[in-house]
C-alpha cells in the first residue's frame, strides 16, 4: 500500500522504512504440558478443547505466510517429545481430505494429535519433568531452523498446566537465558499449576505471560496476543502480567525464597545463613563476614 | 682565586672557578674537579700538626696540603662558599628539598652532607598514608559523611528525610551505606597526581598592555622537575642572565611553546639563546629512540615488556601506528605535539611513581619475575580458592498422587483426546467466554500502556519521589534487621507512618498527575504492606 503513494519514500528518507515483516519466515513452536495431573485438576475445560485452540493458532499462523512454520513439543513424566514435525512424514496424498479443510492443515493436526495420543500412551513414569527439558529441545531445534533458513524468526510459546520442578531451577533458567541470547521470545499460556519462574522466562525474553482466567475464551487470548509475530509486537503494548516474580530458588530446600543469602565465591542461592561455608563450592567464610549477608 | 696547595706531594696551586676547582701542578697536568660533584669536605683540626683538607668525590679522595693554617683557614672557607653556591644552583634545579640550604655549612671535621650528584628527576617520596576502613572509625567520622551529604543532593534529602525528620539515627543510616564512607575515605585518602605546570602558567595582560606572569618557587621546582630541558638552561645561562631575564626571555621563546604544546609558528621570533635548547630537545629525543631500540629507559618488568621483544612489537608486524601519528596523514606539527605530550604524561607518571618500583636492582632478576608471587604462599589455605563444586541431592518435587490416580488420569486424558475428531467449527463457540477474555487481555494491555508511556515521561512531584527513597530506605532497615533476626519493632512504626506520607503525597500531588502518582507508588504501598504482615501486626 505505502508503494501507491510515496509514503514508502517519505519512510525511506525518514529512516523509518521496514521491510515488510510478512515475508521474513517466522516458526512458532509450541511445548504442550502433557502432565495428567496438571490437566485433570483443571475444572471444567479439558485436554481435547485446549488442543482444538492451539490447532486454531496453528493454522493460523501457517495461513499468515507460506514461509512460516510451526513445531509443537509435548512433554510429561518421560520428558520432551518432538510432536510435530515427525521424522518420518507421511505423504501430503495420504491424507484423507474430511470437509472443506486445507490439506496441509489437516494434515498436521492429525499428526499432532496421533502424536500425543502415542507420547500419553507410552507415559508410564510417575514424575514431573522440569519446563527446562522441553525449552532446551524447542531451541535446539529453532536453533536448527534459523540456520537451515537464514533470516527465520522463532518463537517458543509454552502452554502450562503445573508448576516446574524446583531442583531444575538452575537448568531452566539456563535455558531462558539462552532464549535471551538468541533472542528467542517465550510466551507463557498459563492454565493452571504455580506460577514460578516462567513469569521471569516471559520477562526476559521479551515474551507475553498470560494467567488464563477465562479457559473457555482460550483461542481469543491466542489469537489476539500470541498470534502477533515478534516484529509487530514491538509497537504494540503487549498483553503481558505486568507484576514479574523475580524470587530465586533456594539451592538447597529447592524453596521460593524472598530474602536468601548468596555465595560470594559460587553465587548459589540460600535460604538459610549458611553453617561458616558455603554448602555447595565449600568456601569458608569468616564468621565477622556472616552477619553482614543480607 | 688562588692557593697554594699540594697534592701528593706535588706543589700546585688551587684555582677556584664558578664551576670547578682546578689544581694547577707546578709542573704536570691539572687535575680538575667539579664543584658539584664535591660530597664532603674535610679538614684537620687546628690543633693538628698538619694543614690538611680533604675533598671526597663519587670515585676519589683528594688531599690538599696546606703550608700554614691561615692559608688552609681562608681556603677552606672559599672552598666551602664556592660549593655551596654549585650545589645551590643545582639543587634548585634537581629538587631534592631535604638537602636544600643544609649543604656545607659545617666547618671543620663535621662531613658535608652528599648532593646528588647528576640530576636525574628522582621520584618524589609519596607519602602512603595507611586509610582506615574500620566501619566504626567511619560511622564516627562525621566530617567525611558531611562531604558525602554535601556531594550528593539526592541522597542529603533522604538523608533529611530519615534522619533528620525521621526516627532512624545517624549510625543506622550510614551504616547501610558503608561503601559510600569507605569509597569516599580511599577518594580523600589519595594523593594527588602532578600536574603539568607549564599549562597553569598563565600569562596575563595589564591595563598598560605589559603581559604579567606569575612564578612561584613551587612552580619553578616543578618546572624543573618536568622540564630536565629547562634547568640545563638556567643552569648554563642564569650566571651570565639575570634570573628574571632568564625567564623573560624563556616565556617567549619557541622552547616554551614547543613545551607548553602550541603550535610554533615560522614566524616568531628565535631566541638564540634559548631556542638553541630546542635542538638539544630534538638530539635527546633520537637519542632516546636509539637507545630504545637497544635497552629501555625505565624498568619494566621483562616477564610483561612488550616493548621488550621486537617479534611482539606490533609496527614490526604489521600493525601500523595510530592515523594521528603518521607524518603524511597528520601534519608534523601536530604529532610533535602528540610526542610532546606523550613524553611528558609519560614522565608525570614516572616521577609518581612509588619508591618500590624503582628501588629494584639494576638487573632484572628474569627467574624471579616469572614466578608468581603469589603462589608461593606456604599457606595453602590462603594462596588458593578450591572449588569443590557438589550438586546438593535432588530434591525432586514430591509426588502427590499414587500409581493408581496417575494411571487413571493418563487413561482419561488419553480417552478424551481420542474419543472423538476435534472439530475446530466448534470452537470458541461461547461468545461470552471470548468476551471476557478479551475484556483481560484490554486490561493487561491497558496496564502495560501506563507502564509504558506515562510514568516514563510524566514528571512526578518530588515529594512523591523523596517519600519512595525515604520509605525504601525503612523498607530495607527493616528486611536487613529481620533477616538477622534482630528487633523490627522500630521500623514497623515507621514504616506505618510511611503509608500515611504515600496517602498524603497522592492526596497532595496536582490532580494532572494524581492517577500516575498513585499508580506509581502502588508497588510500594504493597512492599509495605507486605513488610507489616511479616512482622506479624498488620497494617
Amino acid at each position: 500500500m505505502d508503494g501507491v503513494d510515496d509514503t514508502s519514500a517519505v519512510l525511506q528518507a525518514a529512516g523509518l522504512h521496514q521491510p515488510p515483516v510478512e515475508e521474513a519466515p517466522s516458526l512458532l513452536c509450541v511445548i504442550i504440558d502433557t502432565h495428567a495431573e496438571g490437566w485433570h485438576k483443571l475444572e471444567g475445560w479439558s485436554f481435547k478443547e485446549t488442543m482444538a485452540s492451539v490447532m486454531v493458532l496453528l493454522n493460523a499462523h501457517m495461513a499468515l505466510s507460506n514461509a512460516n512454520d510451526v513445531a509443537v513439543l509435548g512433554f510429561n513424566g518421560m520428558g520432551p517429545r518432538m510432536v510435530y514435525p515427525q521424522k518420518e512424514d507421511a505423504p501430503l496424498s495420504d491424507v484423507k481430505l474430511e470437509g472443506t479443510m486445507y490439506r496441509q492443515f489437516h494434515k498436521m493436526d492429525k499428526t499432532v494429535l496421533a502424536a500425543l495420543a502415542t507420547q500419553l500412551q507410552e507415559t508410564t513414569v510417575n514424575k514431573h519433568c522440569s519446563i527446562s527439558a522441553p525449552l532446551t529441545l524447542a531451541l535446539c531445534y529453532t536453533q536448527r531452523i534459523m540456520r537451515q533458513r537464514p533470516g527465520t524468526r522463532g518463537r517458543i510459546l509454552l502452554v502450562s498446566v503445573t508448576g516446574d520442578v524446583p531442583s531444575k531451577y538452575i537448568s531452566t533458567m539456563n535455558s531462558i537465558f539462552a532464549a535471551q541470547k538468541a533472542h528467542i521470545p517465550i510466551d507463557v499460556c498459563k492454565l493452571g499449576g504455580e506460577k514460578t519462574n516462567l513469569q521471569q522466562a516471559a520477562d526476559f525474553t521479551g515474551g507475553a505471560y498470560i494467567d488464563i482466567a477465562h479457559p473457555r475464551g482460550l483461542v481469543q487470548y491466542f489469537m489476539s496476543t500470541f498470534l502477533i509475530d515478534p516484529a509487530t509486537r514491538q509497537m504494540l503494548n503487549q498483553a503481558t502480567q505486568p507484576e514479574v516474580d523475580f524470587r530465586a530458588v533456594c539451592f538447597l530446600t529447592k524453596e521460593v525464597v524472598e530474602i536468601g543469602h548468596v555465595c560470594s565465591v559460587c553465587l548459589c542461592i540460600m535460604k538459610d545463613e549458611p553453617d561458616g561455608s558455603c554448602p555447595i563450592c565449600h568456601t569458608v567464610f569468616e564468621s565477622t563476614q556472616l552477619p553482614s549477608f543480607t | 682565586m688562588e692557593f697554594d696547595a699540594s697534592l701528593k706531594g706535588v706543589v700546585g696551586k688551587i684555582q677556584l672557578t664558578a664551576k670547578t676547582i682546578n689544581w694547577h701542578p707546578n709542573e704536570g697536568s691539572a687535575v680538575v674537579i667539579d664543584l658539584v660533584g664535591v660530597a664532603g669536605m674535610k679538614a684537620t683540626p687546628p690543633t693538628a700538626a698538619k694543614a690538611r683538607i680533604q675533598l671526597q668525590t663519587a670515585d676519589t679522595k683528594y688531599v690538599f696540603d696546606f703550608k700554614s693554617r691561615p692559608e688552609l683557614d681562608s681556603a677552606r672557607d672559599n672552598l666551602q662558599k664556592a660549593i655551596k653556591t654549585a650545589r645551590d644552583s643545582s639543587e634548585a634545579a634537581s629538587a631534592t628539598p631535604e638537602t636544600t640550604g643544609t649543604a656545607g655549612t659545617t666547618p671543620n671535621l663535621e662531613p658535608a652532607p652528599p648532593t646528588a650528584p647528576t640530576a636525574p628527576p628522582k621520584p618524589r617520596a609519596v607519602k602512603r598514608k595507611r586509610i582506615d576502613l574500620n566501619p566504626k572509625v567511619l560511622l564516627a567520622n562525621l566530617e567525611l559523611q558531611r562531604d558525602i551529604l554535601k556531594k550528593n543532593r539526592e541522597l542529603m534529602l533522604v538523608f533529611q528525610e530519615v534522619v533528620v525528620k525521621g526516627s532512624l539515627t545517624n549510625d543506622q543510616f550510614w551504616e547501610m551505606r558503608m561503601e559510600l564512607l569507605q569509597t569516599a575515605a580511599l577518594e580523600n585518602g589519595q594523593a594527588r597526581g602532578s600536574y603539568n605546570v607549564l599549562s597553569t602558567i598563565k600569562p596575563t595582560t595589564t591595563s598598560d598592555n605589559k603581559i604579567n606572569l606569575s612564578l612561584t618557587r613551587e612552580k619553578i621546582h616543578d618546572l624543573f622537575d618536568q622540564y630536565p630541558i629547562v634547568r640545563k638552561a638556567y643552569n648554563e645561562n642564569v650566571p651570565p642572565l639575570s634570573e628574571g631575564a632568564f625567564w623573560q626571555r624563556f616565556f617567549q621563546s619557541r622552547l616554551f611553546l614547543q613545551l607548553r604544546g602550541e603550535r610554533v609558528s615560522n614566524n616568531h621570533p628565535y631566541d638564540s639563546l634559548i631556542d638553541k635548547y630546542l635542538d638539544i630537545l630534538e638530539e635527546q629525543r633520537i637519542k632516546r629512540q636509539q637507545a630504545a631500540s637497544i635497552k629501555i629507559d625505565h624498568q619494566v618488568p621483562l616477564f610483561f615488556d612488550v616493548a621488550a621483544n621486537s617479534e611482539n612489537n606490533p609496527e614490526t608486524t604489521g600493525n601500523a601506528p595510530d592515523l594521528t601519528m603518521k607524518p603524511q596523514y597528520s601534519d608534523m606539527e601536530a604529532s610533535r605535539l602528540i610526542k610532546s605530550m606523550n613524553v611528558l604524561s609519560k614522565r608525570l607518571l614516572l616521577n609518581k611513581r612509588g619508591p618500590t618500583s624503582t628501588a629494584d636492582s639494576d638487573i632484572p632478576d628474569l627467574t624471579s619475575e616469572l614466578r608468581l608471587a603469589d603462589l608461593q604462599d606456604d599457606n595453602k589455605q590462603g594462596a588458593s580458592v578450591d572449588l569443590h563444586i557438589t550438586v546438593p541431592n535432588q530434591v525432586d518435587r514430591e509426588i502427590m498422587i499414587s500409581e493408581q490416580e496417575f494411571e487413571a488420569q493418563t487413561q482419561a486424558l488419553l480417552a478424551n483426546l481420542v474419543a472423538q475428531p476435534i472439530d475446530l467449527r466448534e470452537v470458541g463457540d461461547s461468545t461470552d467466554e471470548l468476551i471476557a477474555a478479551q475484556q483481560q487481555i484490554q486490561d493487561l494491555v491497558a496496564q502495560q500502556s501506563l507502564r509504558n508511556e506515562k510514568c516514563d515521561t510524566i514528571e512526578l512531584s518530588e515529594e512523591a519521589y523523596l517519600c519512595h527513597a525515604a520509605t525504601l530506605e525503612f523498607l530495607r532497615h527493616f528486611w536487613r534487621a529481620h533477616a538477622r533476626k534482630e528487633l523490627v519493632e522500630p521500623y514497623v512504626e515507621s514504616l506505618r507512618k510511611s503509608l500515611d506520607r504515600i496517602d498524603a503525597v497522592v492526596n497532595n500531588s496536582g490532580p494532572h498527575i494524581q492517577n500516575e502518582t498513585k499508580v506509581a507508588l502502588a508497588p510500594l504501598v504493597k512492599s509495605v504492606h507486605r513488610a507489616l504482615a511479616v512482622s506479624g501486626t498488620g497494617p
